[in-house]
């Protein structure tokens, strides 16, 4: 059986248990927020999981895909013990909460996890390191939190800043704030104090185009985005253009890259996610950053590549498998 | 100088007719009309370097050619680059996970086929999509009755159209697609043109009032420039499946299970048949692999796969194989007969 750790409005998760069904399948969701939203049991052993009426056999679980999962502030339990609790408090339970679901694959040690809580976190920084390693390019990156600084590294490189953590949108009152990537002109640095928080900056890759390629257990599923073109997207292409969208096509990265970036995803120990690339006018690919669980929708529609089914038929494989295995 | 080759957006796809030819954009929802020699140029000349391009016309056109691409360059369907090869082909498989991805019910006021039993039905076999046709005007107890059935079903889109009715208000009919979000259009038909609201009156866009008069199926299986869909997944389905039928299922005014309403076959009844035995029958199945390449007229036509065909009124009844009988487009001539533009 197949088990889906995912919060409820996840799109992709959907998709794939439309194939699941479709194959009769046997598998089984669940949000981990439902652990405190409702009464709960685990066992660490013999392993035993029970949340509400629910109860979930742990043994006979051999495949599990693990998507994001939900916040502690979106919980009913924290809607009403807000006013109640101190700050404090509440960030203590957050991460109590954080690390039950980041200990849930310590219910199943057996089962095959496709993306896993304990490598959900990755950093930008060691993973620029260790893609250097792994003898992929990369833009020149800094951290930066006083204007003279960015002013001599603006003489040497353009430059783009972005944020270290995931850029994340944040909703303030009626608006939502969000981290896109942005270049920094003379004009930005003239806006700054002499001292800021400390930033991620980068040098700027003039870009013959974008790309970004899921990757699923060493097979690569590569889209080009042509954001060049226009003026909104150049930086970001996530500032979509809805009039007239950026063109996403189908893309073959040469293999020599692929296993360089095969190799990277490996000592990241992520046997899925989403990694950003460029292609620079001189030629060169420029690692950028990778995401472990993202949608992979973005890529999946424009280019046909059919990711919802092959994520199932893949799911499906490593559960029988892992089922041999666990028989053996 | 420019970059040695030509290479079209994968999204935009060449399609052949006998007289012109459409380049089709999946990803930006429209179509080009080219000529064939363009379509001949994309296509078997495709991967080519532009030079050997050149040569094959014995460098006579060099000039035309390169303006013929320019404009495609100008208007975003392609590029000039350097690594075609690095630049595939999309995939046009078509994948879908559901059974019966769509399914029609009728209704007149004499229908006495009750819908939570085929809402079971469908439920069951995890149909997507429904649309539901009142040939009549039915009350708003019926309205609501109707969407109550598909409260916790796994339908992710309903559609309904209904007569025109002095009873049913705007404001009714608002608060209706407000209580049930799965409700995606709601079309009024047989409208009095007095009675038609101007659309700042209508809140919500899944309301409509027209004053066609759809009561009864045979308003169906028009085809015109305003019903073309282009988009990959209509795009992939038409190269191998029938584009009106396939995975569909209906069930006609009196409770007879079909491929379409408007078809004389049918598979049986309502009351004695179930939807899931018709569904992988071979007979009701065959219907949904007739595709356009199949179909003579539209095998030639240059729209083959963003139009929607009609297996039920058919040009010469004789020949399953003949083309819509309601389109008026003849692809020898790229001439449309001017009753249906518009």
């Amino acid at each position: 059986m197949i088990l889906i750790l995912s919060k409820p409005d996840d799109a992709s998760v959907e998709k794939v248990m439309d194939w699941l069904r479709q194959c009769d399948y046997p598998c089984v969701r669940l949000d981990p927020i439902d652990l405190i939203e409702q009464a709960s049991f685990c066992s660490l052993y013999p392993e035993k999981l029970e949340v509400g009426q629910k109860v979930i056999d742990v043994t006979q679980v051999h495949a599990v895909w693990y998507r994001r999962m939900s916040n502690f502030t979106d919980s009913k339990y924290f809607e009403h013990n807000k006013k109640k609790l101190v700050k404090q408090a509440i960030a203590q339970l957050s991460q109590e909460y954080n690390a039950i679901a980041e200990g849930l694959p310590a219910l199943l040690p057996q089962a095959y996890w496709l993306n896993t809580p304990l490598n959900d976190n990755v950093n930008k920084l060691q993973v620029l390191s260790i893609a250097r390693q792994c003898k992929l390019q990369v833009p020149a990156t800094f951290i930066v939190s006083t204007r003279v600084r960015l002013a001599k590294l603006l003489k040497e490189f353009a430059l783009i800043y972005k944020s270290v953590y995931n850029s994340i949108f944040m909703k303030v009152d009626q608006g939502f704030y969000t981290m896109y990537t942005q270049e920094i002109t003379q004009e930005t640095i003239q806006r700054l104090d002499t001292t800021f928080y400390p930033s991620l900056v980068q040098q700027k890759i003039e870009k013959l185009y974008e790309i970004r390629s899921f990757y699923l257990e060493g097979q690569f599923y590569s889209m080009a985005i042509f954001s060049q073109q226009d003026k909104q997207t150049q930086v970001d292409f996530r500032q979509y253009n809805r009039q007239n969208p950026n063109r996403f096509v189908p893309y073959q990265l040469p293999s020599n890259l692929e296993s360089k970036l095969t190799q990277l995803m490996q000592q990241l120990h992520l046997n899925c996610g989403s990694i950003d690339l460029i292609k620079g006018i001189d030629g060169q690919f420029y690692f950028l950053e990778v995401n472990p669980i993202g949608q992979y929708g973005m890529t999946s529609n424009p280019c046909n590549y059919n990711l919802d089914q092959i994520i199932a038929q893949h799911l499906i494989k490593q559960d029988l498998a892992y089922e041999k295995k666990a028989i053996h | 100088m420019r970059q040695d080759y030509f290479v079209l957006f994968a999204c935009c796809i060449p399609v052949k007719g006998h007289s012109r030819s459409t380049i089709c954009d999946l990803q930006r929802n429209s179509f080009e009309l080219i000529p064939n020699i363009l379509f001949e140029i994309l296509t078997e000349h495709e991967g080519k370097a532009m030079q050997t391009i050149f040569a094959t016309y014995h460098h006579e056109y060099n000039r035309e050619i390169e303006e013929y691409l320019d404009f495609l360059v100008e208007k975003e369907y392609g590029f000039y680059s350097a690594e075609p090869q690095s630049f595939p082909k999309l995939d046009l498989t078509w994948h879908n996970p559901f059974p019966v991805t769509h399914a029609l019910v009728d209704f007149d006021e004499k229908s006495k086929h009750p819908l939570p039993h085929i809402v079971k039905q469908l439920t069951a076999m995890f149909c997507p999509a429904i649309e539901l046709r009142f040939f009549h005007a039915p009350s708003l107890e019926v309205l609501e009755n109707t969407l109550q059935t598909f409260q916790d079903s796994p339908f992710r889109s309903v559609q309904m159209i209904a007569g025109y009715s002095k009873d049913l208000t705007i404001a009714q009919l608002t608060a209706l697609a407000y209580q049930y979000p799965r409700l995606q259009s709601l079309v009024i038909h047989s409208t009095p043109s007095e009675n038609i609201p101007a659309s700042s009156d209508i809140s919500i866009p899944h309301l409509t009032f027209i004053e066609q008069n759809l009561s009864s199926e045979a308003c169906c299986g028009n085809i015109s420039p305003r019903y073309f869909t282009v988009n990959r997944q209509f795009f992939t389905e038409a190269q191998t499946f029938n584009s009106c039928l396939n995975r569909k299922i209906s069930i006609d005014k009196r409770g007879f299970i079909k491929n379409c309403p408007s078809m004389t076959q049918h598979f049986g009844h309502i009351e004695a048949t179930s939807l899931a035995d018709v569904v992988k029958q071979q007979a009701f199945q065959k219907a949904w692999h007739i595709s356009k390449d199949q179909v003579t007229t539209c095998q030639d036509c240059e729209f083959r796969y963003v139009c929607h065909d009609c297996r039920a009124y058919v040009a010469n009844p004789g020949n399953a194989l003949s083309k819509p009988a309601k389109c008026r487009y003849n692809p020898y001539e790229a001439t449309w007969e001017a009753a249906t533009i518009g």
